[in-house]
């Protein structure tokens, strides 16, 4: 699968991000959807077992969760599908100061609006391990880094930030070592260095490794945080905050983040910006929350959208103004319904998701989620803009998912 | 993400009760050493005072399980917690479901640590009345960390028998210019226990919200605590969360760090 339309399929649907170089067309990897799911059920009931002994019992403790998702894609009329199968473990190892996590994930599909091969495909999306120092806490490997307050746009998240039209999903794993190094109960000093995917992927595109700095901290019960990196050809200097506002009956969570990039080639740099909000009604029953994310190099009108940069793999959003709202009603214990909208202000195409979430008892949960991707044609998200491309984007995506923990 | 805030609405589903510790310990329901005394006469300060006093303790460490229940369905979460004084608590979860999902408690604020997305939200104000982990306890449930007789002022209205065993019945309001989850309280303080056997909690307006009762009572080194706790939402039909402490020890000692948003991303 080509770079673009990997970065375009996961743009467009929200589905994590298929592999570049693993594809195999194999029954190798049908065959590690069933040794999973094996898996899984041999572990299910050692860990049922020894659920409450887990921080007393100095045996191997083993946990994870087994997902898999069948997602549904419109497409100019037809329908294409896929299957996901995703294994996550976590092993650790009585009271030794270290955890192993692995997340292992296999895809069976093809790329929406294409006539292509049914491909399977897996990937190790997580594999790291945690270090527990006296004096700091270490983690080597593959895996998420999440810098920033904010929810579907977190601009001083330059290593692995987060997709709008699916900020509830994991972050696409970095190769990276972190040391998080404490400086009070509620303060730290991170430091991280993470090699470039996209620079690997992109010919002369920077640096093979980022290196970036955030120290966290509390103050006056607002927490906040400066940030400061240096990625492929780019040094970004942010600051993020969030916070309670209270004005006589009115209580509303807020959170802000603000990076500045500055190109190491001398062009012009740019600022990138959130500022959200968040309310609840009903005892939580009925919540709110929405965000505004500002680019400065964005574009204006639609007519001067370029999909350049995003089309390469980098994070770039076209245009200057979006928003992004969801509002989440809690109908009981076990059922909560959502709906959200991500809005291009600029070409006035958005996506319009609306789903819901079931527990099945105390190890399976079901998600599923209806997208519609609205616009004029050519706008941002009906794909319309995209030059030379060799898919579509589709007008509907379907997804249900089930996870099994254990 | 924005549990915390709302969106990280994952959120919601995976929300972990932390600190139900206090809940349970800390804030109404104990008595404790020396409490077992047929009060006679007392005043309703001097029954709030005893209840405060009897419920303080230096720290704590206990293993308990919720089990929530919404009409026929039924979920249990279990979780592990470090309790210090009423103003700092560390929970960790330990059910396959919410396994390292942990929340941290210093004085009124509150953290919670999502393992999957490695991820540290700080929950927003607002969002404290919600449930915790789905349950029946609101965040400002366990947040409550003052003791009552410095957020009501109390009236005793009588005594009754209830659940087999002598009442006395006192009628709390909130005290003006006190942040409060429950704007009344009307509480059944058992006479020889000093142990809250029932609450029932209201809004200003004087409609119920919930009811809290205590279905067991266990003793140890010397004090009485509740190891059996049923809230009961009654905005929700069929609604209910039960608390059970399996396993407790009281003023053990607990490293300062365990209450540190270090400790919280482990």
């Amino acid at each position: 699968m080509r770079t673009t339309e990997r970065y375009a399929v996961r743009k467009s649907t929200g589905r994590r991000v298929l592999p570049l170089h693993t594809a195999v067309r194999c029954p190798a990897a049908a065959v590690s959807l069933c040794l999973a799911a094996a898996f899984m059920l041999s572990c299910g009931t050692t860990a049922a077992q020894s659920t409450m002994d887990a921080t007393t019992l100095p045996a191997l403790q083993v946990g994870g969760e087994w997902q898999t998702g069948v997602y549904a894609a419109q497409t100019q009329g037809s329908w294409s599908g896929s299957v996901e199968s995703m294994l996550r473990l976590k092993l650790r190892l009585g009271d030794y100061p270290w955890k192993l996590y692995a997340d292992v994930g296999t895809t069976l599909g093809r790329v929406p609006g294409t006539d292509g091969d049914w491909t399977v495909t897996t990937e190790l999306e997580r594999a790291y391990l945690k270090i527990f120092l006296p004096w700091a806490d270490l983690s080597l490997g593959k895996q998420q880094i999440t810098w920033g307050v904010g929810y579907a746009w977190s601009p001083t998240d330059v290593f692995n930030p987060p997709n709008a039209l699916g900020p509830d999903g994991l972050r696409p794993a970095v190769e990276a070592a972190v040391i998080r190094v404490p400086a009070g109960p509620l303060a730290y000093l991170s430091l991280v260095a993470a090699r470039n995917e996209r620079s690997s992927t992109q010919q002369g595109s920077g640096a093979a490794w980022q290196y970036g700095a955030r120290y966290h901290a509390n103050y006056g019960g607002t927490d906040w945080s400066l940030a400061a990196a240096r990625d492929t050809g780019t040094t970004m200097v942010g600051v993020d905050a969030k916070g309670d506002l209270a004005v006589g009956d009115l209580a509303l969570g807020w959170h802000a983040e603000v990076a500045h990039h500055a190109p190491h080639d001398g062009s012009s740099p740019w600022v990138e910006g959130v500022l959200g909000a968040d309310r609840s009604w009903g005892g939580g029953k009925v919540v709110w929350a929405g965000e505004y994310f500002y680019n400065s190099r964005g574009a204006e009108t639609q007519d001067s959208h370029t999909y350049t940069s995003w089309l390469a793999g980098d994070r770039t959003y076209p245009a200057r103004h979006y928003v992004f709202t969801q509002l989440r009603y809690q109908h009981d214990e076990f059922t909560s319904v959502l709906g959200s909208v991500l809005a291009n202000l600029v070409d006035r195409s958005a996506a319009l998701t609306a789903g819901t979430t079931i527990l099945l008892g105390n190890r399976w949960t079901l998600s599923l989620s209806a997208t519609g991707l609205a616009g004029r044609p050519g706008a941002e998200f009906t794909g319309g803009a995209i030059p030379n491309a060799s898919f579509s984007t589709p007008n509907v995506v379907l997804k249900a998912r089930a996870a099994y923990n254990f | 993400m924005m549990v915390g805030t709302g969106i990280r609405t994952k959120i919601g589903l995976r929300m972990a009760m932390a600190l139900l510790v206090a809940l349970a310990i800390g804030s109404t329901e104990l008595s404790g050493a020396g409490a077992a005394v047929e009060a006679a006469d007392l005043t309703a300060e001097e029954i709030v005072a005893r209840m405060d006093a009897n419920a303080y303790m230096a720290s704590a460490h206990l293993v308990a399980k919720l089990v929530i229940r919404a009409g026929s369905r039924e979920i249990t979460k279990q979780m592990e917690g470090w309790v210090v004084g009423n103003q700092k608590a560390m929970v960790t979860f330990l059910n396959p479901g919410d396994r390292g999902t942990k929340y941290l408690k210093l004085g009124d604020e509150l953290w919670m640590f999502f393992p999957d997305a490695e991820d540290l939200v700080k929950i927003s104000g607002h969002m404290l009345k919600q449930g915790m982990m789905g349950s029946d306890f609101s965040y400002q449930d366990a947040l409550e960390s003052e003791k009552m007789g410095e957020l009501y002022e109390f009236k005793l209205a009588g005594v009754e028998t209830y659940d087999g065993a002598r009442c006395y019945v006192l009628e709390a309001t909130a005290l003006p210019g006190k942040q409060v989850s429950y704007p009344k309280r009307k509480i059944w303080v058992d006479c020889e226990k000093f142990v809250a056997r029932r609450e029932e909690l209201y809004a200003a307006s004087g409609k119920l919200l919930k009811v809290s009762r205590v279905e067991e009572v266990k003793e140890k080194g010397g004090r009485t605590y509740a190891s059996r706790v049923v809230m009961e939402d009654k905005l929700k039909r069929g609604s209910s969360t039960t608390l059970i402490i399996e396993q407790v020890e009281f003023d053990v000692k607990i490293p300062d760090d365990v209450f540190s948003l270090r400790n919280l991303m482990r």
